[in-house]
């Protein structure tokens, strides 16, 4: 599966900008997003990939703050890791609020290494999320088992294991529940390990 | 004493399921089972049959789709709910229940209403098209502790059991959904209760 990195930013890096010639090299894909809405959308349309975020702090007047704008991320998917780039570190007058909203990491523009650093870091823990543990696992099966082999509900819901996958990387509620199914076996199989 | 089996065979996803889980109770029971398969699980025939029962039944198995409330037949139709008068022709049963979180409210229903034990679901269970059989055969187990005259807390432990070998065989995706059945998996009433033959 792809890892995505979405740049929204007002004053966007161009083609040969640093950022973009380094990133291009880590991640499958570069995205880049002017208007935070359009970065929203996208981020929407593409929860079934791994998602990167790099997020300006300061936008023009009419825009949203980086604040505003990972609670928006957030109000989708708490599994995205966003981490902040600011021209001026010292404008950033809310940490507290960015804490919260679990920013990854939160960067001067001009530390151009720390900031790859952290792209890389938050790019390995992405893939290291359960989606990437089940993928493995689906990926063992035939086109066909994906589709046949399913999950039944005796609430008399069905999913095929690529529907299933789907719904994880959604969070929609069956995808929370199979996670939370998964991770408490994994708490289980970890004691069982330890006793 | 008469045994009751409402089986959802017809279901669309889990009819097989269900049917390959009765025939151990058909097997067993013969002339002694009144059994609820194919187009009689609907809300009528369900309604029609415990209203008339003249006894009490012994076992009482139930294999089809449910909720926290109700048992779903055919169509998913509601078929008994808490709501149910009938639900007080099972007094004196015991209930083996494959139905998703039955065992929240309507299994406790059951057994303040009379019911020796109720041995079934407080949550959404699952089962995986890949390991039918392997499931039925953790289903199967439970019935066959209690037909052997074994207790409701020996067949409640035998499902746990079952599930757990089942668990050592697969991988970890398939654990984890047995793991969650075990963990949904409960017994209310009277842990002794065995069935009368």
């Amino acid at each position: 599966m792809k890892t995505i990195l979405v740049i929204i930013d007002d004053n966007l890096p161009e083609d040969f900008d640093p950022i973009i010639v380094r990133s291009e090299e880590i991640f499958d894909e570069v995205e880049r997003f002017e208007f935070p809405s359009e970065a929203i959308q996208y981020i929407s349309n593409n929860l079934d990939k791994y998602l990167v975020v790099l997020l300006d702090y300061k936008f023009s007047e009419d825009e949203e703050t980086g604040t505003q704008i990972i609670s928006n991320i957030r109000g989708i998917s708490s599994l995205i890791p966003v981490i902040i780039w600011t021209a001026e570190i010292g404008q950033i007058d809310d940490y507290p609020e960015l804490i919260n909203r679990h920013a990854y990491a939160v960067h001067s523009k001009v530390k151009m290494e720390e900031i790859m650093e952290s792209l890389i870091e938050a790019k390995n823990e992405t893939r290291n999320s359960i989606l990437e543990a089940l993928e493995e696992y689906i990926s063992k099966y035939s086109e066909g088992d994906q589709q046949s082999i399913k999950l039944e509900s005796l609430n008399g819901k069905s999913y095929s294991l690529k529907e299933l996958f789907s719904e994880i990387s959604n969070r929609t509620e069956i995808g929370l529940d199979i996670e939370k199914i998964l991770v408490k076996m994994t708490i289980k199989s970890l004691l069982e390990d330890n006793e | 004493m008469n045994n009751l089996l409402i089986s959802d065979t017809l279901d669309e996803k889990l009819g097989d399921f269900f049917k390959s889980c009765s025939e151990l109770a058909i097997l067993h029971f013969g002339d002694n089972l009144t059994s609820l398969i194919d187009d009689r699980v609907n809300s009528i025939t369900v309604s029609v049959v415990l209203e008339s029962a003249d006894s009490d039944y012994n076992l009482v198995i139930i294999y089809c789709h449910g909720d926290e409330s109700s048992f779903l037949g055919l169509n998913n139709e509601v078929i008994l709910t808490i709501e149910s008068p009938e639900l007080i022709k099972l007094a004196n049963s015991i209930i083996y229940s494959f139905s998703c979180s039955s065992g929240s409210i309507l299994g406790p229903k059951l057994v303040n209403l009379g019911c020796r034990a109720f041995i079934g679901y407080n949550g959404e269970a699952n089962i995986l098209t890949s390991l039918k059989d392997e499931f039925a055969a953790c289903v199967h187990t439970g019935v066959e502790q209690l037909l052997a005259g074994s207790s409701a807390e020996i067949a409640y432990k035998s499902v746990i059991h079952q599930y757990k070998k089942l668990m050592m065989q697969v991988d970890f995706f398939a654990r984890s959904i047995i793991n969650d059945n075990i963990d949904k998996l409960v017994l209310i009433g009277d842990p002794s209760s065995e069935i009368n033959e």
